[in-house]
């Protein structure tokens, strides 16, 4: 796990409670100076009110939020060195663009030519120059909220917070904007807290990913870490498009742990913790697992492969998606176009392998099993890209 | 040949409503000028002296004065109350808020009789001598409601991240109502004002229950037209038909403002 250089946004045990509810509990963050952090995590689980009190909107029940040495927990929004772009578009409509962007620059009584120029840098900044004099009712949603993340930026804040800025514009421009906002990150070497629920999104732009559950922090690294050492099942489902079978541990040895799949016996990862009889989940990501025909050689490891039934294959271009029955079970199996010239066909018999170490054997969780089953339906039966998965 | 017939019918039908709907307004305005003080047929010629009697008549001059005195200080206190109030419940859903923005309302659908009653009831209870105040007082209870529905308008759909948002930049909750939430509601607030003035303006029955010794114009025009036929009554009935018309133009307008 990465540690960041320094500390200097310190969240420390910060609780709060909506109706005796537990929104976050004990949260404990440390964020260093130039970070750009996200917050990932399904709606409810506490990720915008951790925001919301680090922009002073909410104040924690317990705990502390310290800024650059200086305790904030309780100084009201007005008085805090950070800024916020919001999940809707808030520019004031009763102000044209420029009006909106120098609004704090005004109340913090910046001098007119000054504020004229970090206005023109921040429309610079955000890629919208000469749009000053233009009313907000003209701009398109992304236009919008590059204004306020100009709005934003003018002010110098210590920290930029972001609650989920691009959820409600159209894929393309969110991903536009992503790319923008990383772009923006680099140029200001600010330090930026960004909430989303989209982990493509977090994982595409941070630095650091916190997973959030439940108000408290499930795990935190880069999305390099979070991608190849998930450690919960929680996490390894949604990174990636992932096939989870549940089962219980047979045997562990240096190879491996060996997990009965409904009497299926299944080599995965090797997994420190378990036991012999322990509820387990393997997790096989559909981008890691191996296809091929059933005729072909032996497999070489006969536990880390299963025969089955090609129930259909969707070609997206650089990517094929099959689903493939094996032992009334279906697994999504998503390999790179180039090697399939031949595109598989429905009904065909074939062979699934893997590597056991890039399957993952992981605690059980009951909470996060339905989501698991639901998401190995796979490819075709949803509107979201495989690949994707937003909780 | 039928379909024709039936058209000029309509066309007929149609006649005769308007004129019964402006028949009345029309003979008001045109009496408003006759020369002489007739109030019948044969029109005698065109002058002003009705007019001029208006604004000459210490009891016209005088009646119109405590309106604008009633309905100024009926105006400002709504006001005041009134956003306060819209305001509040816009921001705040709390238990209990749909109940009391309900009894808000309930003056409005009282009778003005029943108010002015019970009005002066209570302030010959109290021992409150009966004035242009206690007036103002009822006038405050019967105006609310609508001041209220006219300024919550906009409110129901005011986004109150706006005002977060303001806050996050750097304003303070004065500022940021000054400079984000009052801009932004401000015509429905005109629109509510302008309807309170004009509904304190010609309010009759609860007038006439808490009024003391100086009248307001609605009950000096309904005085003058009980003792005597005269017509100065249509003359300053004219000028109000005219204030109205201008108010009514102007609520249109902020109230389209509003819904844009």
């Amino acid at each position: 796990m990465t540690e960041p250089s320094s500390s200097y946004l310190r969240i420390e045990r910060a609780t709060k409670a909506f109706d005796r509810v537990a929104a976050v509990s004990d949260f404990d963050l440390d964020v260093g100076t130039g970070e750009f952090v996200s917050l990932l995590g399904p709606s409810g689980c506490g990720k915008t009110t951790l925001l919301r009190m680090i922009g002073g909107f909410e104040f924690p029940d317990r705990g502390r939020i310290v800024l650059d040495a200086k305790d904030i927990t309780r100084l009201p929004p007005h008085k805090r060195p950070v800024n916020m772009v919001f999940q809707r578009v808030t520019l004031f409509p009763h102000l044209n663009v420029y009006e909106n962007i120098a609004f704090g620059l005004r109340l913090a009584h910046i001098s007119k030519a000054e504020r004229r120029r970090r206005v023109g840098e921040g429309l610079e900044l955000v890629r919208l120059p000469g749009f000053g004099g233009r009313d907000v009712h003209t701009l398109s949603g992304g236009q919008a909220q590059r204004v306020a993340l100009a709005r934003a930026i003018v002010n110098r804040p210590k920290v930029l917070l972001f609650d989920e800025p691009l959820s409600a514009l159209d894929l393309q421009i969110r991903r536009e904007l992503q790319v923008e906002l990383k772009e923006i990150h680099r140029e200001l070497q600010g330090t930026f807290v960004y909430v989303t629920h989209d982990q493509e999104e977090a994982m595409s732009m941070s630095d650091r990913v916190v997973v959030m559950r439940e108000g408290k922090i499930v795990q935190v690294g880069s999305p390099v870490e979070l991608y190849r050492s998930p450690q919960s099942l929680f996490v390894a489902s949604f990174v990636g498009s992932a096939n989870v079978w549940h089962g219980e541990v047979v045997s562990t040895d240096e190879r491996g742990t060996i997990v009965s799949v409904n009497g299926t016996h299944l080599r995965g990862g090797r997994a420190e913790e378990s036991r012999t009889g322990d509820r387990v989940a393997m997790v096989v990501r559909a981008e890691v697992a191996q296809l091929a025909s059933a005729s072909d050689a032996a497999p070489a490891d006969p536990l880390a492969s299963m025969r089955g039934t090609v129930a259909d294959a969707l070609f997206v271009g650089a990517v094929t998606h099959y689903r493939v029955d094996v032992a009334g079970r279906r697994v999504t199996i998503s390999r790179p176009s180039r090697e399939d010239t031949i595109v598989l066909a429905a009904g065909q018999a074939v062979m699934v392998t893997w590597d056991p170490n890039d399957a993952y054997v992981l605690p059980a969780d009951e909470m996060t099993q339905s989501e698991a089953d639901r998401s190995t339906s796979g490819p075709g039966s949803s509107k979201s890209r495989p690949g994707r998965r937003t909780l | 040949m039928g379909r024709r017939r039936r058209v000029s019918g309509l066309l007929i039908y149609t006649i005769l409503v308007f004129l019964f709907l402006f028949a009345p307004i029309a003979i008001v305005v045109l009496f408003s000028f006759n020369k002489s003080a007739s109030l019948t047929f044969p029109f005698h010629g065109f002058s002003l002296r009705w007019y001029r009697f208006v604004f000459s008549s210490s009891t016209y001059r005088g009646a119109i004065l405590a309106s604008l005195r009633v309905g100024g200080i009926t105006v400002l206190v709504v006001t005041l109350v009134g956003t306060l109030a819209a305001l509040g419940l816009a921001r705040y859903k709390l238990r209990g808020s749909a109940a009391l923005r309900s009894s808000i309302l309930v003056p409005a659908t009282l009778p003005g009789l029943f108010i002015g009653i019970a009005l002066l009831t209570f302030f010959v209870q109290v021992h409150v001598p009966l004035s242009l105040w206690t007036v103002t007082v009822g006038h405050l209870v019967y105006v609310l409601p609508y001041f209220f529905l006219v300024a919550s308008s906009r409110l129901q759909r005011f986004d109150f991240l706006l005002e977060e948002s303001a806050r996050d930049l750097g304003a303070g909750p004065w500022t940021t109502f000054r400079r984000v939430t009052l801009p932004l509601i401000a015509p429905s607030l005109i629109a509510g004002v302008l309807v309170a003035f004009s509904l304190s303006w010609d309010e009759v029955f609860i007038t006439f229950f808490t009024i003391g010794a100086q009248n307001t114009l609605p009950l000096v025009i309904y005085s003058t037209v009980r003792q005597s036929v005269d017509p100065s009554v249509n003359a300053i009935s004219t000028l109000l038909l005219g204030g109205s018309l201008i108010f009514i133009v102007a609520i249109r307008r902020f109230l389209a403002d509003v819904q844009s």
